[in-house]
C-alpha cells in the first residue's frame, strides 16, 4: 500500500511536470521569449523526462542492469539541465540587474553542473542501483544537492516574495487576483522540490538507519503530490475559476479572499 | 524633464505644493509606494498615479499638510501626459503571460 502512494505521488509528480511544461513550451513556440521557453523546459526536461526515466525501473523492475544504467545516465542529465534551466529563469525574471543574483545564479550552476557531471562519471555500468550508487558517490553528490537546495530556495523566496508585493497591490486594484495566487503556488510548488532535496540529503546522512532513510524516503513521494497539484493550480487557473462562476474565490496566501 | 522618471517628476511636484522639502518629499513617496507594493525603479505613471490619489493623502495628513486630497489631486495631473508603459519583463506580465 505504501509503496502504491509512493508511486502514485512521483507519477503525480512527472505527469503534472509534462503536461504543465508542454503547455507553457507551446506558449514560448508562440512568443519565442526567455522565461516561458526556460519554466516550460525545465518543467518537461527535470520533472518530467528526467524524473520518469530515473524511476522508470522502480515501476518495471525486469528492466536489465544496462538499461537501468542507460535510464539513470540520461535521466539524471535531462535532470541537470532541467535544474539549471529553472536557475536561469529565476534570475532573468526576478534579478536581471542585480550582481548579487548573477554570482549567486554562477555558483548554483556550478555546483549543479560539476556535482551532475561528477555523479555522471562515478557511476559504474551493471549495478543493481546507480541512484544508490550516485548518493552515496560523495562530494559530486553534495555538490549537486547544494546547488540544488540553493536555486530551488532561491525560486521559493522570490514567488513570496512577489506575492506579498502584489497582494498590496491588489488592494489598490493593481494586480489580477489570479496572477497573486499564481506567484503563491508557484512559490509552494518550489518549495515542495526544496523539501525533496533536503529528504535526499538526509536519506544519504541517515544511511546507517533503515527506519529513518524510509521515513526521509516517504517525503518525496508525498512532496510530488504538492508539487502536482501546486502547478496544476498555478498554471490551470481558468477552467477552475470558471466553473466556480466567481473570479472572487481565487484563494491567496492567506488560503482565503482578500 | 523628459530625462526625470515618473518617481522624480512627482518628487518635484510634491516638493512644489507641499511645505516638505526634496528629503521629505522623496521619502514620503518612497514609503507610499512601498505600503503599495512598487519601487522607485519600476513604478509606471498610471501605477503611480493610482498610488498618490489612494495613498499618498493619508502620508501627507500625517505630516501636517492641509487639504491633501486636493494637492494629491494637483500632483497626480501632472503625470496625465507622462507615459511610461509598463514592462512586459517585470515578474507579473511574465506570470501573467504564463496562465494565458
Amino acid at each position: 500500500m505504501i509503496e502504491l502512494v509512493s508511486l502514485s505521488g512521483l507519477a503525480a509528480f512527472v505527469v503534472a511536470s509534462l503536461v504543465v511544461g508542454a503547455r507553457i513550451l507551446m506558449l514560448a513556440a508562440r512568443t519565442r521569449l526567455l522565461p516561458e521557453t526556460t519554466v516550460g523546459s525545465s518543467l518537461f526536461l527535470a520533472g518530467g523526462v528526467g524524473t520518469a526515466m530515473m524511476i522508470a525501473p522502480l515501476l518495471y523492475p525486469r528492466f536489465e542492469a544496462g538499461t537501468v544504467y542507460f535510464l539513470y545516465q540520461a535521466g539524471s542529465m535531462f535532470s541537470h539541465i532541467g535544474f539549471l534551466l529553472l536557475f536561469i529563469f529565476v534570475w532573468r525574471v526576478f534579478r536581471p540587474d542585480e550582481a548579487w543574483a548573477t554570482a549567486l545564479f554562477l555558483a548554483c550552476a556550478a555546483a549543479l553542473l560539476i556535482g551532475g557531471a561528477g555523479i555522471g562519471m562515478a557511476v559504474e555500468p551493471g549495478g543493481a542501483s546507480p541512484a544508490r550508487e550516485a548518493e552515496v558517490g560523495g562530494v559530486w553528490f553534495w555538490l549537486s544537492i547544494a546547488g540544488r537546495f540553493a536555486g530551488y530556495t532561491w525560486a521559493a523566496i522570490e514567488s513570496f516574495r512577489y506575492h506579498a508585493l502584489l497582494k498590496r497591490r491588489l488592494k489598490l486594484g493593481l494586480a489580477d487576483e489570479g496572477v497573486v495566487a499564481r506567484f503563491f503556488y508557484w512559490g509552494i510548488c518550489t518549495s515542495a522540490v526544496v523539501v525533496i532535496w533536503i529528504a535526499t540529503a538526509a536519506q544519504n546522512l541517515l544511511l546507517e538507519s533503515e527506519g529513518l532513510v524510509a521515513i526521509a524516503g516517504l517525503v518525496t513521494p508525498m512532496m510530488g503530490f504538492v508539487v502536482a497539484g501546486s502547478l496544476w493550480v498555478a498554471f490551470f487557473p481558468k477552467r477552475r475559476h470558471d466553473s466556480v462562476g466567481d473570479s472572487d474565490s481565487v484563494p491567496t496566501a492567506t488560503g482565503g479572499q482578500d | 524633464m523628459s530625462d526625470l522618471s515618473v518617481f522624480d517628476l512627482v518628487a518635484e511636484k510634491i516638493e512644489e505644493h507641499t511645505p516638505l522639502n526634496r528629503l521629505e518629499s522623496r521619502g514620503t513617496l518612497r514609503i507610499a509606494l512601498k505600503d503599495a507594493g512598487f519601487d522607485a525603479k519600476s513604478v509606471s505613471a498610471s501605477q503611480l498615479a493610482v498610488v498618490i490619489q489612494k495613498l499618498l493623502p493619508q502620508h501627507f495628513e500625517e505630516r501636517g499638510i492641509s487639504d491633501a486630497e486636493n494637492v494629491c489631486r494637483t500632483i497626480a495631473g501632472c503625470l496625465s501626459d507622462t507615459t511610461s508603459a509598463e514592462s512586459s519583463d517585470s515578474p507579473e506580465a511574465i506570470f501573467s503571460r504564463l496562465g494565458s
